[in-house]
């Protein structure tokens, strides 16, 4: 299951996903201005339509930027530390990132289902937004699972026995 | 109050650990919040702050001037930015220097984020500088001093951040930035001229390029020039909204290096993914930042603060000199970013209590960030740098950069004594 995840997070279709989402957000924007400056006609709903495609984008990218250890991070330490101290201490950002990720993943999850409940849409277009939402909850789910993997890989390289000729 | 200081404590004693900033204030904001309200409020108020940041539409803003800067880094027209400024002055003592100062103020036009613009400045300036036998402090520290020009020179993500934070109108922050920015070139060409005449070894001058190649190289960047013009003009002209013309600049972008034939099909998804990636994590740590100041609204901090503001109220002097003292430590353990972000909720009502001008505000929080940014011992571009020139000395960097602090020093006396540099654009606007 894990390896499955990481396979896709990793892989090129996934990035494909994110830049596409990207795309999209690009493409709303052009098209808007051009149908507002030239046409004097803007792309009805666009507004709306881009505020979900950030959203999307967001959630879609946290795993990428979590697998990739891209959060931006403090690397002052890592001079007085060996390799295997810095996996040591690393660990810990993976242990807190699981910890509060796992934490509000049924927390987004149950937002979903309230905006669900009451039929939350959007005002001009009507689009239900409770969709985008369990989105959000299953991507930052799938990010608390690639924190745990790389917190297990952290642990096996910080404790491994670093061989005689080191 | 104890609370709040020892959630602070606590932040900078797990960034130090390498905890990523944005986990870090999350997890402090949560557990603090939960001590004070119960875990459930925490978590709901929590989540609700992610999913509505997220999608903020002026937000929009920021992954489109992310992919205008990528692509542009990717299409290689820093190069062209700095073979023409190179061939303009680079005959002159300290010309490459100069140069780099340059084109790294013109690539911040057309790229929002200091890092990426000294990443990018050293690989494309520091070889030439050295095969010219320029002095690696010399080298090392007018791209290090010129890379902070790229969070001032519009557009700028920081600006983008403090704008929305702050509820204070993007367009003019922008347009706000120009002439401090601009300022900013001409003090570190005075600094690299002054350090040439005193010590003429360390910037010797290169052969002077023939007119016809000055042009052509001029005419090489035109592409970047317009869409300077584009962006920034019609924010200035209010044709376009921030947005808008992010939007016009990243598709002008990708339009420009496509029809030029500057970048593979492949170099354009990359740009596109690694601009997704920065975004997500940007936003979460807005995300970290609005779950963290949900915590410290929970204790009296904030309107201790308020009765500070109003005991030195009239005192606008003594209070910006403390905020950028503040700001200037800060950067020691923090990125620019979060930096903004975790202090702004803190300081802004304390300064617009005190009657300062916002925008005014804005940009002098953006000229402290920079200084932060190359202040030794610790700045955020100077590592940057050592990592893509690993043969320079960490001390010979700052040897370098010194000079250029000492600039920065200047600006920022120029700007609380003539604050004009920055409001009177926008007044114009």
């Amino acid at each position: 299951m894990v390896r499955a995840i990481l396979a896709v997070v990793g892989g090129r279709a996934y990035g494909f996903l994110c830049g596409a989402t990207l795309f999209v957000l690009l493409g709303l924007t052009v098209v808007d201005v051009g149908g507002r400056e030239i046409l004097n006609r803007p792309l009805p709903g666009g507004y709306e339509i881009s505020e979900l495609a950030l959203l999307v984008l967001f959630f879609l990218a946290l795993p990428a930027t979590t697998f990739r250890d891209e959060h931006i991070t403090v690397t002052l330490i890592d001079r007085w530390l060996s390799g295997r101290g810095r996996q040591a201490v690393a660990a810990l950002g993976d242990l807190l990132a699981l910890a509060v990720l796992g934490a509000l993943t049924p927390f987004l999850w149950r937002q979903a289902e309230g905006m669900a409940r009451y039929g939350d849409v959007t005002l001009y277009l009507q689009t239900e937004t409770a969709p985008f939402v369990y989105l959000a909850a299953l991507l930052t789910g799938m990010t608390t699972l690639l924190a745990a993997t790389r917190l297990v890989y952290r642990v096996i390289v910080s404790t491994a026995d670093p061989g005689p000729d080191r | 109050m104890e609370l709040a200081a020892s959630g602070f404590l606590v932040l900078f004693l797990l960034v130090f650990l390498r905890v990523p900033v944005a986990v870090a204030m999350i997890s402090i904001g949560v557990v603090g919040f939960a001590t004070v309200n119960g875990w459930g409020p925490a978590l709901i108020s929590s989540t609700h702050a992610m999913v509505d940041a997220s999608r903020q539409y002026s937000l929009t803003v920021i992954p489109l001037f992310l992919l205008m800067g990528n692509i542009i880094a990717r299409a290689r027209f820093a190069e062209d930015l700095y073979m023409a400024c190179e061939a303009w002055i680079g005959h002159r003592p300290g010309g490459l220097a100069r140069a780099t100062i340059i084109s790294c103020g013109a690539f911040s036009a057309v790229c929002g984020s200091s890092l990426a613009t000294t990443a990018t400045m050293s690989r494309v300036a520091l070889p030439p500088m050295r095969k010219l036998g320029y002095a690696p402090s010399l080298a090392a520290g007018s791209i290090a001093a010129g890379g902070t020009l790229g969070i001032l020179i519009p557009p700028s993500v920081i600006m983008v951040l403090y704008g929305i934070m702050t509820n204070t109108d993007i367009s003019k922050l922008f347009i706000a930035g120009i002439l401090p920015g601009l300022l900013g070139v001409v003090l570190y060409v005075a600094t690299i001229a002054i350090l040439t005449r005193l010590r003429p070894g360390i910037g010797p001058p290169s052969d002077p390029a023939s007119w016809v190649r000055r042009w052509r190289s001029v005419a090489a960047v035109w592409e970047v020039v317009l869409l300077f013009v584009l962006v920034i003009g019609g924010i200035y002209a209010g044709a376009f909204t921030p947005t808008e013309a992010a939007g016009v600049g990243a598709g002008g972008a990708l339009l420009a290096a496509i029809l030029r034939r500057r970048i593979k099909p492949q170099a354009i998804g990359e740009a596109f993914y690694e601009t997704a990636r920065m975004t997500a994590g940007i936003f979460l740590i807005l995300v970290g930042a609005l779950v963290f100041s949900n915590f410290l609204n929970m204790t009296p901090l904030p309107s201790a603060l308020g009765k500070l503001a109003l005991e030195f109220g009239t005192q606008q002097l003594l209070i910006i000199v403390c905020i950028s003292i503040i700001y200037v430590l800060l950067g020691c353990i923090l990125d620019s970013i979060s930096m903004i972000l975790l202090t702004i909720p803190l300081f802004f009502p304390v300064v617009k209590e005190a009657g300062v001008d916002p925008i005014w505000f804005g940009v002098l929080v953006v000229v402290v960030t920079e200084i932060s940014l190359i202040t030794p011992p610790i700045g955020m571009n100077i590592f940057v740098l050592n990592a893509a020139a690993t043969d320079v000395p960490i001390s010979t960097i700052y040897r370098g950069v010194t000079p250029f602090v000492v600039a920065d020093i200047c600006r920022l006396g120029l700007m609380i004594a003539f604050p004009a540099i920055a409001t009177v654009l926008p007044s114009l606007m």
